[in-house]
């Protein structure tokens, strides 16, 4: 495969909180594929546990 | 064991925790264990496992957690105009992509050097590896002084971004199995300011490698003391937290009533400009000398009769030990970790925070009383021999080890 093969960034949606459509950003498949699959099923992403603190301002 | 150091800040870097790595990384692998050193790539660019010569450039990962971040607007603009909070959990999220990238599953131990790589590889580390962290000085009370200092940034403790640095001090601290701190003053402060439980702290302090210390000091260096003079010496970054500006006001001070010494600043740093004309302003231009960054401070503390570090912030600097190992009388200033490095009037002498003052007063005594500027200096060397053994603290930190290796789910 292309090392530069680039797929569209929504493909790795389970890991944000934001599921909104990022059709113009494309990112690197084999980067990507590869960290994903070694994340944990509950990590995403922002960190809401340590950003709580903001729901008091 | 296959053990992964990691830290947030840059590496490799002129820092205490940059030497911390090296040293343990030298002696875990003496011990046959495999040490691998993750931190950010020295022009900020990437993350890198830096012996393994892997790298992951953040570009590849930040143009999508931007967008991501931005679409849902945490934290909000308005509570974070000066994007401090954004940048520092953007940085974060780079680091936990880029270590599940390298891959974490070979390693027996996760041990991380600051709160922010805590918090980051607890998030994205398999759940049965265990994670020790190792705090080396307080990120959310220098960011604090930080703002203090420039009121004009408009950030108080009312802010965000000031509770932000709470919050990511207390959940680095409490995301790993054990947090070991190197004196009681952090462990106070994450007790009481960040409410970290005392269990799950354990604190013992730093080790120094005295043989390469000695191998080093053995080299020589090119530099030789002025005849009849006596040698002050600061080794140290020159940033503002080291307090070198408290030394410079002490030797003005000085001046005016001993002049039987020198004294050499050794390092480098963003205030040097500023240091210099604060000793050209003092007109001290033939008094103080600034060596710059070097390699041979073994054998500069071997030609030096007083150490001094009037910091402003520091936790166990690595400066005060060696100069305590060569045999000189340490001038502490009473910040955070540093009383806890000296007995006064035994080892060294201890002085309030910002009062050159007092330390010109002390610097004084110790110039114009030989016997016990000597008798501290041999107090000092005996008393750092032992305290800051290697083998000690590499004996410690693998109890530690072996502690949540064994330890039951």
């Amino acid at each position: 495969m292309d090392p530069n093969f680039q797929v569209r960034g929504d493909l790795y949606n389970r890991i944000f909180t934001s599921k909104m459509l990022e059709s113009d950003i494309w990112v690197d498949y084999q980067v990507w594929n590869q960290l994903f699959a070694a994340l944990p099923d509950d990590y995403k992403v922002p960190d809401m546990t340590v950003l709580a603190f903001l729901s008091t301002f | 064991m296959k053990i992964l150091l990691a830290t947030y800040w840059l590496v490799p870097h002129v820092g205490g925790v940059w030497t911390f790595m090296s040293q343990l990384k030298e002696q875990l692998e003496a011990r046959g264990h495999e040490v691998d050193m993750m931190g950010k790539g020295p022009d900020y660019s990437n993350y890198h496992l830096v012996n393994r010569g892997l790298v992951l450039s953040k570009e590849k990962l930040l143009p999508l957690l931007i967008s991501k971040v931005n679409a849902l607007q945490v934290p909000p603009h308005r509570l974070d105009p000066h994007g401090i909070i954004r940048t520092y959990e953007l940085e974060r999220y780079c680091m936990e992509l880029s270590a599940a990238y390298f891959g974490l599953e070979r390693y027996d131990i996760i041990h991380t050097q600051d709160i922010f790589a805590a918090r980051a590889l607890s998030r994205v580390k398999p759940k049965g590896t265990p994670l020790v962290a190792h705090l080396h000085g307080s990120v959310a009370t220098e960011l604090h002084d930080h703002f203090r200092e420039r009121p004009q940034l408009g950030i108080t403790e009312r802010s965000a971004e000031w509770s932000y640095f709470n919050a990511i001090e207390h959940y680095g601290a409490v995301s790993s199995d054990v947090t070991i701190t190197a004196n009681e003053w952090q462990r106070k402060m994450l007790v009481s300011q960040f409410h970290v439980s005392e269990r799950q702290i354990t604190t013992f302090q730093y080790g120094l490698d005295a043989e390469s210390f000695w191998r080093r000091a053995r080299l020589g260096t090119p530099i030789a003391r002025p005849e009849a003079k006596k040698v002050i010496i600061f080794p140290g970054r020159l940033v503002y937290v080291k307090g070198i500006h408290v030394l410079i006001d002490a030797l003005h001070l000085l001046k005016s009533v001993n002049q039987d010494w020198v004294c050499w600043i050794v390092g480098d740093g963003e205030q040097r400009h500023e240091l210099e004309q604060q000793v050209s302003r003092h007109a001290l231009q033939n008094d103080v000398r600034f060596l710059g960054q070097r390699d041979d401070v073994p054998a500069l503390l071997q030609q030096a009769d007083i150490f001094v570090h009037s910091c402003i912030q520091d936790n166990q600097p690595f400066s005060v030990m060696e100069a305590q190992l060569a045999g000189l009388p340490v001038l502490l200033s009473s910040a955070a970790g540093l009383p806890e490095m000296a007995e006064h009037g035994r080892t060294g002498l201890i002085s309030p925070v910002g009062d050159s003052s007092a330390l010109c007063q002390q610097i004084r005594l110790l110039l114009e009383n030989e016997p016990y500027r000597k008798e501290l200096g041999a107090n000092a060397k005996a008393w750092a021999s032992k305290h800051w053994s290697m083998e000690l603290m590499i004996e410690r930190l693998l109890k530690v080890y072996a502690s949540v290796i064994t330890k039951p789910d």
